[in-house]
């Protein structure tokens, strides 16, 4: 019997340790899955903060029948390439594919497209030109001087003049000898020589960096170039450059920095990942996207903070309290309602007032005082009359009903002031903002709301009866008070509410337009980075860095909601001491 | 008195919470308002006009939608090409004309018909005799499977005897061959018969159309409906677009699949994120020590109740699809590799994700639960004999089940409202097969599955102008309204309740 109560005991305590460990271990299991979260986005987009490399394999001896010439590597010119032609020579070369042709002659570019001359250029000092692997595209090396020598990047778009782009510089040893160009990744390897040796150099086309080199002893030619390796010919040998992490050819500087982008006129932030033209780079700039998030959140915070914050005061602190407890459920309701549904509501309902509706709120601003001073006055009145019990309870359904009015009225006003001519001239076409600036506003309101009224809550009762038993009046009592001790809870609930806003995804997916502009400018569209995602993110290319960068923003998303929370978590705590002390 | 500068201060003061609360209740109920409004809409019974409009060479049947003063969307329906067509025209009141007698269709392919008269066979069209036709149709295709029951192994026979070459004029042979054509000849005439039922459809005065009474779905006639009728039929369209087939190329028909798959999804996540909260809580909560890393772990899901939701997706996305899919798919099924299985977005991986981004709910629901149970009765507990684990096992739990429960459903109304993550990992707008069938083994979790959110979202992008598209939308919204928001009051009213059950002991 001793033995079986043992046992007993055993398994009592084996259970309770059991649970224990469980316990511990599902605590583990959540930090471990948050852990993993923020290593796969870092680890995904890592690329960006690494380079390409090269990598030589040196091949047996291949005989001579093998060898094969791919048909789009210059790889016979080699030899017929003139040390330094003289200014007036002709130079001519052909697109192996496209029956386009780029004669260089006596200072002028021409471009022939089946034997047509389609668009002329003047250009200074040309010794060399190679054709490019892409349609319409050639490369151009410029002698400025004996000393300093320039490749240039030339490309052609129909009706439109050729365009040319500064690339590299090389330097008085180096000579060019063929140039192959990337068709996924904005990159292009150059072979050089120099002195006896073979260099081969990637650089990222967008910023003209020198990504990564390899230098070979002996002169080569180009054999084969494919995406992942490029074949070198000395003599009887070939040997094979394996090129590593072509997605990491994407750079910080590409990224955040306004860049000259074929086929545009100035340095500009763009975004763009299928390029609409081949000669054209793929754009990954994610500015626009950092700046259309910041516009929509900050536009939709213009509507939010108001709206809740006033609200937190009158239920945290205006309103009787047992108005309190079915206010508060009640607008938490609208937190609830999923943003889909709102996002529908936008951009089936207000996008099609979108007319009249930048007036109509004109006109709900410009009215709003006289519609609260009326509001006051109606006030005063009613309390000093014998329903004042009456109309207090009822205070909110009344502002309700005549917010309704009011609001009517001024959607009236304003659908009136668009038929005035002088009106429509004055009227910005966008007016896409403005519906964002709603939706999200409202989606974002009762957030910032639940947080701020708890932050007003929370200030200690004693606080408020010792300001109103030295003879403060409630609005002192509020201003002086309530607002000032519950001031880091209002601003971790702003904080938050900013976050909030900046990661909500399907309101701003559905109602912006969804067009990359790096303008800060409120009347044109704009494209968040999180609308973003999931619009490209289904079909984005893994093979190149479109998929990286997505995983970046995905990042940058993160940590902005990170430092945010963690801040606001911060504020948030200090305050709560604080008010530990006081109590 | 109203310059003075205290009215001022009280009009700043006291009015601005005063109409910012009411702004924010009012778009709360201009919400609810429109959702209910034109969902409802979509249900109801719209009558039908004959219009006569210089547009259109003759009178046509239409719905009118959307009076405005001068333009109004019409659903007109093309006796030639014999499908609804909308246009936008001017209308007056004169130009309309209410007839009793005409018929709405719908056809089993989800088609809308609107016809003058109905024909069944030589009588006039009546309930009673459609219901009939409609009666013996299925009794005929009753007997036809039963036929064909009896033939199949006949058939199976008369193969077997070819193949080992008996000759025709063999007995054995002669008589199952006689069998056999009795047997069709039967189901030939029963065929015959069931064809006889037929509807004669007149849809102008000089077009009209043979249609089979079992291709005809539903007929009504709405303007000749009392009212309790309507509600009946109001009735009958709610239950059809709840249990119905979703048709991408129809347009009009139900939403059950999406259905199907948001509840399979939110129950998968329910199995995976309830565990793993309860027992984070409780650790948190019961054992944990007040050190650095337990306020690290506080700390960590706070961020993980802040972090945006697309976010998720990103990583649902590059972990599980991109990452474990991937390796699951070299390991296991090699075989049919160029196609991914689980290397694909699927229902696993969203509703692992979306686990994830329900789990500070459950926490912090839990968690409030066990901070309510009064500390007197851990004690009591222990001073009892009880171990730390019997206390909370049979004393604590017990006690926060309400609010453990309330964590469940917050978890399942956030994880039906949110649509970002899933449209990355394995939400789509058509799936052409449930994520579960009759196939071994019955749940296929690599497959993609609809949504009610991603419905309404993808109607915003594709928008046409089809006959009741955008109301259906709105009737898809009131369907997810009402379930979040009733899970949301269920949730409220348990914490409620357990919040009272306690007030006595603290």
């Amino acid at each position: 019997m001793h033995f079986l109560g043992f046992a007993q005991h055993l398994f009592r305590f084996r259970k309770a340790n059991t649970f224990y460990f469980l316990s511990a271990l599902s605590a583990f299991v959540v930090v471990t899955s948050f852990i993993i979260l923020i290593a796969t986005l870092v680890i995904r987009s890592f690329p960006v903060f690494t380079k390409p490399s090269y990598e030589v394999q040196i091949e047996p001896i291949i005989t001579a029948d093998n060898l094969h010439t791919d048909s789009l590597s210059p790889s016979d010119d080699v030899a017929y390439i003139p040390d330094l032609p003289s200014q007036n020579e002709r130079l001519s070369q052909t697109h192996p594919s496209q029956d386009v042709t780029l004669v260089y002659n006596a200072g002028q570019l021409e471009l022939f497209q089946s034997k047509q001359l389609v668009a002329t250029s003047p250009f200074a000092k040309v010794t060399q030109v190679f054709p490019s692997n892409i349609p319409f595209v050639f490369y151009l090396v410029v002698s400025e001087t004996y000393d300093a020598t320039q490749l240039f990047r030339v490309h052609w778009q129909a009706n439109k003049p050729l365009q040319s782009l500064l690339l590299f510089e090389l330097s008085k040893e180096q000579r060019l000898v063929s140039v192959i160009e990337s068709d996924i990744h904005n990159i292009v390897h150059l072979l050089l020589h120099k002195d006896g040796v073979t260099q081969l150099v990637m650089l990222n086309l967008v910023t003209a960096e020198a990504l990564t080199e390899v230098e070979l002893e002996g002169i080569g030619g180009l054999d084969t170039a494919k995406r992942d390796s490029i074949k070198l010919r000395f003599d009887d040998n070939v040997i094979t450059v394996e090129v590593f992490d072509l997605e990491a050819s994407v750079t910080l500087k590409e990224l955040f920095l306004p860049h000259a982008f074929p086929g545009y006129d100035n340095a500009s932030l763009t975004w763009q990942t299928n390029p609409a033209q081949d000669y054209q780079l793929r754009k990954y700039n994610i500015m626009p996207l950092i700046i259309g998030s910041l516009k929509a959140s900050a536009i939709s915070l213009v509507v939010a903070l108001p709206i809740a914050l006033g609200a937190a005061i009158y239920v945290g602190f205006l309103a009787k309290s047992n108005a309190r407890t079915w206010l508060k459920p009640v607008i938490e309701v609208l937190e609830s309602i999923p943003a889909v549904i709102i996002g529908l509501i936008a951009a089936t309902f207000l996008f099609n007032v979108a007319v009249s509706i930048l007036w109509s709120v004109v006109t709900f601003v410009a009215l709003l005082p006289i519609y609260m001073a009326l509001n006051a006055y109606v006030y005063q009145l009613c309390k000093r009359s014998k329903f004042e019990r009456l109309f207090i309870r009822f205070e909110l359904v009344i502002v309700v009903l005549s917010l309704l009015c009011f609001l009517w009225l001024s959607s009236a006003l304003g659908t009136w002031l668009t038929t005035w001519s002088w009106i429509q001239t004055v009227t910005p076409s966008n007016q896409i903002m403005l519906v964002v600036a709603l939706g999200l506003g409202v989606g974002i309101a009762p957030t910032i709301f639940s947080l701020a009224e708890d932050a007003i809550n929370g200030v200690p009762k004693t606080m408020i009866k010792a300001s109103y038993a030295l003879g403060a009046t409630r609005v002192q009592t509020l201003s002086q008070i309530v607002l000032f001790t519950a001031f880091p809870g209002l601003m971790a609930a702003v904080m938050l509410g900013f976050g909030r806003a900046f990661g909500e995804t399907m309101i701003v997916l559905m109602v912006s337009g969804n067009t990359p502009v790096a303008e800060w400018d409120i009347f044109t569209g704009l494209r968040a980075l999180t609308a973003n995602l999931v619009i490209e993110m289904p079909e984005a290319n893994s093979q190149n860095s479109h998929l990286v960068v997505l995983f970046l923003t995905a990042l940058v998303l993160f940590l902005f909601t990170f430092v945010l929370n963690c801040s606001a978590e911060w504020l948030r705590q200090r305050n709560k001491k604080a008010r530990g002390r006081l109590q | 008195m109203i310059l003075s500068l205290a009215w001022f201060r009280r009009f700043c003061i006291v009015n601005v919470p005063l109409v910012a609360t009411g702004l924010l209740t009012l778009s709360l109920l201009l919400i609810l308002l429109l959702v209910v409004a034109k969902g409802m809409a979509h249900f109801s019974v719209k009558p039908i006009y004959q219009v006569t409009h210089p547009a259109f060479a003759s009178t046509v049947l239409a719905m009118v939608e959307q009076r405005g003063e001068n333009q109004s969307t019409l659903h007109w329906f093309n006796p030639i090409d014999k499908e609804l067509q909308s246009t936008q025209i001017e209308l007056v009141n004169q130009q309309l004309e209410r007839l009793p007698q005409i018929y709405g269709l719908k056809t089993r392919t989800g088609k809308i018909l609107f016809a003058r008269d109905i024909q069944l066979g030589e009588k006039p069209f009546s309930k009673a005799e459609w219901q009939r036709q409609l009666d013996e149709n299925k009794i005929f295709a009753k007997q036809i499977e039963q036929l064909n029951t009896k033939i199949y192994p006949l058939e199976l026979r008369f193969a077997q005897y070819s193949q080992q070459s008996i000759p025709y004029t063999a007995p054995v042979f002669v008589r199952l061959s006689a069998e056999l054509h009795n047997l069709h000849e039967q189901k030939r005439q029963l065929h015959i018969e069931q064809q006889q039922n037929q509807a004669l459809i007149q849809f102008t005065d000089d077009i009209s159309e043979v249609f089979s009474v079992s291709d005809i779905a539903l007929v009504w006639q709405p303007n000749d409906m009392s009212f309790g009728d309507k509600i009946w039929f109001s009735i009958g369209e709610i239950w059809r677009f709840i249990t119905s087939d979703h048709n991408a190329s129809s347009g009009s028909a139900g939403i059950f699949p999406a259905l199907f798959g948001t509840i399979l999804m939110v129950f998968l996540m329910t199995v995976f994120v309830m565990p793993i909260g309860v027992l984070t809580a409780i650790y948190l909560h019961e054992y944990a020590p007040e050190n650095y890393l337990v306020t690290g772990i506080r700390v960590i899901i706070i961020n993980l109740a802040g972090i945006p939701s697309i976010v998720y997706g990103v990583f649902g996305l590059g972990l599980f699809v991109m990452g474990l899919g991937v390796q699951l798919d070299q390991a296991f099924y090699a075989q049919n590799l160029p196609s991914p299985t689980f290397g694909a977005p699927g229902i696993l991986w969203a509703s692992i994700t979306m686990a994830l981004l329900t789990l500070p709910t459950v926490i912090v629901a839990t968690e409030e639960g066990l901070q309510q149970v009064p500390q007197a009765l851990r004690n009591g507990a222990l001073a009892l004999g009880a171990t730390k684990y019997e206390a909370i096992r049979f004393n604590v739990l017990p006690m926060a089940s309400p609010n453990i429960l309330t964590g469940a459903i917050l978890s399942v109304a956030r994880a039906a409202s949110e649509v970002a993550p899933l449209l990355l990992v394995g939400a789509v707008i058509y799936a052409p097969t449930l994520p579960v069938d009759d196939t071994f083994p019955y749940l296929h979790l690599e497959r993609q599955f609809m949504h009610l959110g991603v419905l309404i979202f993808d109607s915003v992008f594709h928008s046409s102008n089809t006959f009741d598209n955008q109301s259906m939308m709105f009737a898809i919204c009131l369907l997810l309204i009402i379930v979040v928001l009733s899970l949301n009051l269920l949730a409220a009213i348990l914490r409620a309740k357990l919040r009272q059950r306690y007030e006595r002991y603290s």
